[in-house]
């Protein structure tokens, strides 16, 4: 690590690489200590307990998020731009840092963990929610079709960018991440998407391709 | 002079290096750890960069903290302001609070993505970087 950055934020990013490489169930304080090169003892100096820099590991893991959404508000986009901003933004980011995506995938490990699952729940839902947002905000533009039930359009679009990131992991990402979602983002929000006042139905697209 | 590109999004990274190459050397990183230590080398092979464009969203160590951490360690330094590497932020963020605490930081101008060469090219000479050039 470089000798400008603080070990309390090195410990951070070293603890980061051990869960991506042995899983939540595969995270100790002495492999990160070992990656630090220092004594677990100096770790608790920074972090009391391993709880605690996990909560910090979560707020590393969501420190855009605030920005993010704040960027929607300012930069005038419009409803079907603002929902692939939103996308792009976090697979940008993912595409050269994959260590991190092991963070999203660890939601549900977490889920049991007290203080660390109500952490990780909030910073689930505010992402779920600024997606429903958008897509309501989409829905009342005429951008997307009324008939569209923003929950399900919402987790379809998460499951997507979830999917392809878990892909991409288990295939030693070997592809682009950023233009794999991307282009499926894209064929997503095109059935769902009015043009010239009509909607494209899925099935229609389907017909399409044969 | 010499120019450091910190910068994850491929295209971004690609358009800048091509763009500021016309003017000094460009060396590109593409996380924080790796742009504070090419910062680093760059000051014990006494050949200092005099421009760093350092993206925000980046992996590992973001942006602003990378330009915290070249800030404190000119002060430790005792370099004087003047003499200050000069730094422009680039992001795809809007002018969020996030963007903003660089400014108080001390970088001296922010970039928004897609970056406008028209007015990158303004900033580096206000900054007094093309006199330099030659």
């Amino acid at each position: 690590m470089s000798k400008l950055l603080h070990t309390k934020e090195s410990l951070i990013l070293s603890t980061i690489e051990v869960i991506s490489e042995h899983g939540l169930q595969g995270l100790t304080t002495r492999e990160v200590a070992k990656r630090q090169g220092i004594s677990e003892s100096t770790i608790f100096k920074h972090y009391k307990t391993k709880n605690e820099l996990m909560l910090a590991v979560l707020e590393y893991f969501s420190q855009y998020d605030q920005a993010i959404i704040e960027s929607l508000g300012l930069k005038e986009f419009k409803p079907i731009e603002a929902i692939t901003y939103f996308v792009e933004a976090y697979v940008t980011y993912y595409e050269n840092y994959p260590e991190i995506t092991a963070i999203s995938m660890s939601f549900e490990g977490l889920m049991h963990e007290g203080e660390l699952s109500d952490v990780s729940k909030k910073i689930f839902n505010k992402r779920v929610n600024t997606i429903r947002s958008l897509i309501e905000e989409a829905k009342r533009q005429n951008a997307i079709s009324k008939d569209v039930d923003t929950a399900s359009c919402a987790d379809l679009i998460i499951g997507l960018e979830r999917v392809a990131i878990l892909r991409w992991r288990l295939e030693n990402y070997n592809f682009s991440l950023k233009d794999h979602t991307l282009t499926a983002l894209k064929m997503l929000l095109e059935v769902f998407e009015i043009k010239n006042g009509s909607q494209c139905s899925a099935s229609e697209l389907i017909r399409g391709g044969d | 002079m010499k120019i450091l590109i910190a910068e994850d999004d491929l295209a971004s990274r690609r358009f800048l290096s091509k763009f500021l190459a016309q003017y000094g050397e460009v060396d590109m990183v593409v996380d924080g750890l790796e742009a504070l230590d090419a910062y680093l080398i760059a000051i014990k092979e006494k050949a200092p960069y005099t421009l760093i464009c350092l993206d925000i969203m980046m992996p590992k160590v973001d942006g602003v903290k990378v330009l915290k951490a070249i800030r404190d360690f000119e002060t430790k330094q005792g370099v004087a302001p003047e003499q200050r590497v000069k730094v422009i932020m680039t992001t795809a963020l809007a002018e969020t609070d996030y963007v903003n605490h660089a400014f108080e930081i001390g970088c001296e101008a922010y970039a928004a993505k897609p970056i406008d060469t028209n007015k990158m090219l303004e900033v580096i000479k206000k900054l007094g970087l093309i006199d330099k050039l030659d």
